[in-house]
């Protein structure tokens, strides 16, 4: 053989040799792993060596199993060799499987996996070749019966998606699918390309000042794939229920008796001290003098745990806390559970009569609902729960990430979050002259209050998921006259920009900048 | 008939047309043809380094604000969701909290099983450290860098798609069509022989051998494996699943049979390039003369329509072969140009050159070197003739 009449190898060259090979590779990778095991029983050595050594154990298993794969003949001699390394390399993983923490469990997840295609992989290299190549095409055919079902799974437009594809995505594909992230649809564009979704948030700061942080931007995008980013998060956020809630508790009631899971109104929880969580309290054994100085805590509402202790910690004495912190925690949280269509309704026609929002010429500007178009529920625009988190998600990276830009030691205080489409012109349009930035084509929807930790601030807030529009009325608006009457009640007319004597009204801005005077004072009053 | 020289589907189907073997002989035959036949891997590897360089760059991107998409604070939080608060991490709430509920084998359809919670992973659930994230990071692209080179290909092609899906399994919220086309690449690439073929590791096995064998040795092309073919035909069919579904649920839609799809992008101001000079005034000059605004969407929306749905189909006769994919790279260039959608398209003409026979490609690559090589001895002066240049050696 040619190798045989090259040149002697020396002693360094030999050992690193001998540690290309499979079996001492994957020796190595085993003894890296053990120690990793090892480590991992001692509480006190922290997490990075102990998944350094396993990281590692596995890597070498990895690199021991391809080389033998590569190299090796397929006589069956071999085949059973190289059967035993992988069942091997199983083994390691196994090892490493047990020494994963429960925390890190997208870990086990993937090992898990590993040990599953080391133990089918030492079977499948067993086989004759005809076998080998039977098991490839049954695996090919598997693998994209599951695009296919990906393909299939998504519900046409008002429509349920084909039952069979629903079933081998549930209950044949879920988890091969997610796991690889072959879940692509690949509906580009279909069945209709629609109007690109922005995300607009007013930053409010402690001292009062606020701002306004928009994306996408292109100009100030520092990569062109920043912005593709950040369209695909403001389109991940524009995932709406369509129309309203269930109108009535009844229909709530069997809503949450067929999915088996509560309808909330967002996720997350409320602790508030009711006079129903106070009684229980009492019956609880919570002392009488304890109860008298939560009085004045009554009816609160506190967004977060960390929030309700402080208040609590400010009011009660060490050892009162310590002594009925579980009672007071256990019984004064409680779920928003999702208001009827009916309650979101009637709050939103009484807001637009009671929030006396006033325009920039000084004259007001009641935000009654649109007339007809768009209809009346695409006005709501509720997310789903993915999406709310999303939301919420941003709106705490936002108060993160946008400091004053006078004052860089002005903490942010809340952020309003709202969700715009952007409505494409159609060529008509163009040819018009109308302009694709002009007011009247963004479409704003508002997603709600956040803190700087994400959690919603105004839950009951009536324009809460309605559309807050931009819209051109008459200069005399909202003068009799100007705005329609119906049987359903008062309604906003938007005027074609052709029309003389009229003016864009900019809701976004004025409910952005004077909702919280206004409920400030209606809540002196 | 040559193990390489029959690249094309069809053909070798009807070679054994006439030998009048029974039906089922002949099906077994043509599938064993279809996916065995050994192949050249030298398309593997020009998909191989066209995805590399794709995947490198955009993990390259994050590292401008990584900790806007990776740390504590970043856009999509990740941790901090319990069963019991309900609140906290969005990618938290997916793996433990989100719930689905399947279709029911009754005609009740609130029977249905309710799940919770999806199989994803990725290290960077567990790490917001930024300290840590950045290490892991550069780690990662260390590892996009030796694939895309083709540096220990058969371990760092494993390691590349783990790298990959360890950032779309974190941002969930921020990907779009480009992050599933790098995944569908590096899934195949992964268990294909893709660094047998314009890869150091062959031009280290090449030096080797010609240092081993000094005079005696003569460069051959890469061997054709099965292993190249099985994979690319995975590619290719997968390739093809995606022109389907994308051409048929357009179908669905009134603007695609009304010719006015083009206008959702053209029009689209976040997507079209508005910015740039002309472009403007382009689109108001052809919307001012409506017959060749209307000639242009139709145009587009049947190319489109014909190529999606075509390509599927067409792609396997070796007579209709060019034609699809000079459509395909036409199409990804428009979308390129006129979308923004530049590492999408990227991705999808990596995909598309599998479709490319490897001879194809060495020639091609040859011929490139051949003409680099002439340029040298052009600007450099000495022997046209000497030794190949690496390119040389890469590409057979």
């Amino acid at each position: 053989m040619t190798r045989d009449s090259a040149a002697p190898l020396s002693p360094l060259s030999r050992a690193l040799r001998t540690f290309r090979r499979p079996w001492p590779l994957l020796l190595a990778g085993l003894l890296w792993t053990i120690f990793g095991l090892i480590l991992s029983l001692f509480a006190a050595v922290s997490l990075a060596p102990r998944l350094l050594c396993l990281g590692a154990g596995v890597l070498l298993a990895g690199i021991a199993v391809s080389q033998r794969l590569r190299t090796a003949s397929w006589q069956m001699e071999d085949r059973a060799e190289s059967s035993g390394l992988l069942a091997a390399s199983a083994f390691v993983c196994l090892l490493a499987f047990l020494s994963m923490d429960e925390r890190w469990d997208s870990g086990r997840v993937f090992l898990g996996t590993l040990i599953g295609l080391a133990l089918a992989g030492a079977g499948i290299v067993l086989l004759p070749r005809a076998g080998r190549r039977v098991v490839a095409v049954l695996l090919l055919l598997f693998h994209f019966g599951g695009i296919v079902t990906s393909v299939t799974a998504v519900p046409p437009r008002g429509e349920s998606a084909p039952w069979i594809s629903m079933m081998l995505w549930t209950y044949v594909y879920r988890h091969y699918l997610t796991f690889a992230y072959l879940t692509n649809a690949y509906h580009f564009y279909s069945p209709d390309p629609g109007p690109p979704t922005l995300l607009w948030f007013h930053v409010e700061y402690a001292d009062g000042k606020a701002r306004w942080v928009k994306i996408p931007n292109r100009a100030e995008s520092p990569t062109g794939l920043y912005h593709q980013r950040m369209l695909a998060a403001c389109e991940s956020a524009y995932n709406p229920i369509l129309g309203l809630p269930p109108m009535d508790e009844s229909q709530i009631d069997s809503m949450e008796k067929k999915y088996n899971r509560k309808l909330l109104l967002l996720p997350g929880d409320r602790y508030t001290l009711s006079d129903t969580s106070l009684s229980k309290l009492g019956k609880a054994g919570v002392s009488e003098t304890v109860l008298k100085k939560l009085e004045p805590m009554k009816n609160e509402e506190f967004v977060t745990k960390e929030l309700f202790v402080a208040e609590l910690e400010k009011r009660l004495d060490k050892e009162e806390l310590a002594d009925y912190r579980a009672e007071l925690l256990g019984l004064s949280l409680h779920y928003l559970r999702h208001e009827t269509g009916e309650t979101i309704m009637m709050r939103r026609h009484r807001a637009a009569m009671l929030a006396p929002f006033v325009d920039k010429d000084g004259r007001p500007a009641p935000l009654k609902l649109l007339y007809k178009l768009p209809p009346l529920l695409q006005q709501y625009s509720e997310p789903q729960e993915i999406a709310k988190r999303l939301i919420a998600s941003y709106a705490r990276h936002i108060a993160h990430t946008s400091p004053d830009p006078d004052d860089s030691k002005n903490p942010v205080k809340a952020v309003r979050v709202y969700r715009v489409i952007h409505q494409l012109l159609t060529p008509r349009d163009i040819n018009d002259g109308l302009n694709p930035l002009d007011d009247t084509t963004f479409a704003p929807f508002y997603m709600g209050k956040f803190d700087p930790e994400g959690h919603l601030l105004d839950p009951k807030d009536p324009f809460l998921y309605w559309q807050v529009p931009k819209v051109r009325v008459l200069n005399t608006y909202p003068d009799p006259g100007t705005y329609s009457v119906t049987t359903d009640g008062e309604f906003l007319v938007s005027w074609p920009a052709s029309e003389k004597n009229t003016k864009i009204i900019d809701f976004v801005e004025l409910h952005a900048t004077q909702s919280d005077k206004i409920q400030a004072r209606q809540r002196e009053n | 008939m040559s193990a390489t020289s029959n690249y094309g589907a069809s053909e070798e189907i009807a070679a054994g047309q006439d030998d009048g073997e029974h039906p089922v002989v002949f099906g077994i035959r043509a599938i064993d043809r279809f996916f065995f036949q050994p192949l050249e891997p030298t398309s593997l590897g020009l998909v191989r380094i066209a995805t590399g360089v794709v995947v490198l760059y955009v993990h390259l991107m994050y590292s401008v604000g990584l900790e806007n998409y990776l740390g504590p604070y970043a856009w999509v939080r990740n941790s901090g969701w319990t069963q019991e608060a309900g609140e906290g991490g969005v990618t938290d709430f997916l793996r433990h909290g989100n719930t689905i509920q399947g279709p029911s084998w009754t005609w009740d359809d609130s029977a249905g099983r309710i799940f919770r919670g999806q199989t994803m992973w990725s290290i960077y659930y567990h790490v917001e450290d930024p300290f840590w994230i950045r290490v892991i990071h550069y780690g990662i692209l260390l590892v996009f860098l030796l694939f895309a080179l083709g540096l220990w290909t058969p371990i760092t092609s494993k390691l590349a798609w783990i790298g990959s899906l360890m950032y779309i399994q974190r941002l969930q919220g921020m990907l779009f069509g480009m992050d599933t086309m790098t995944n569908i690449g590096l899934f195949y690439l992964m268990f294909a022989p893709c660094g047998a073929a314009l890869s150091l590791d062959r031009w280290l096995q090449l030096r080797a051998d010609k240092k081993r064998l000094g005079g005696k040795f003569v460069p051959a092309p890469p061997e054709p494996l099965v292993s190249a073919r099985l994979l690319t035909r995975a590619i290719q069919i997968n390739f093809c699943l995606i022109y389907a579904g994308a051409g048929t649920s357009k179908l669905l839609g009134s603007s695609w049979w009304n010719a006015t799809a083009p206008a959702g992008f053209l029009l689209n101001y976040s997507f079209a390039p508005f910015e740039v000079n002309g472009y403007t005034e382009t689109i108001q000059f052809l919307i001012a003369h409506r017959w060749m605004w209307e000639i242009l969407c139709t145009v587009g929306t049947v190319g489109t329509l014909v190529l999606e749905l075509g390509f599927p189909f067409l792609v396997w006769n070796r007579r209709t072969r060019w034609v699809m994919v000079c459509g395909s790279v036409l199409l990804h260039t428009m979308i390129a140009l006129l979308m923004g959608l530049v590492t999408f398209s990227l991705m999808m003409l990596a995909l598309v050159a599998s479709f490319v026979p490897p001879e194809a490609a060495r020639q091609w690559l040859e011929s490139a070197s051949e003409t680099l090589r002439q340029a040298r001895h052009i600007l450099f002066g000495g022997n046209p003739k000497a030794d190949p240049t690496p390119t040389v050696l890469l590409s057979r």
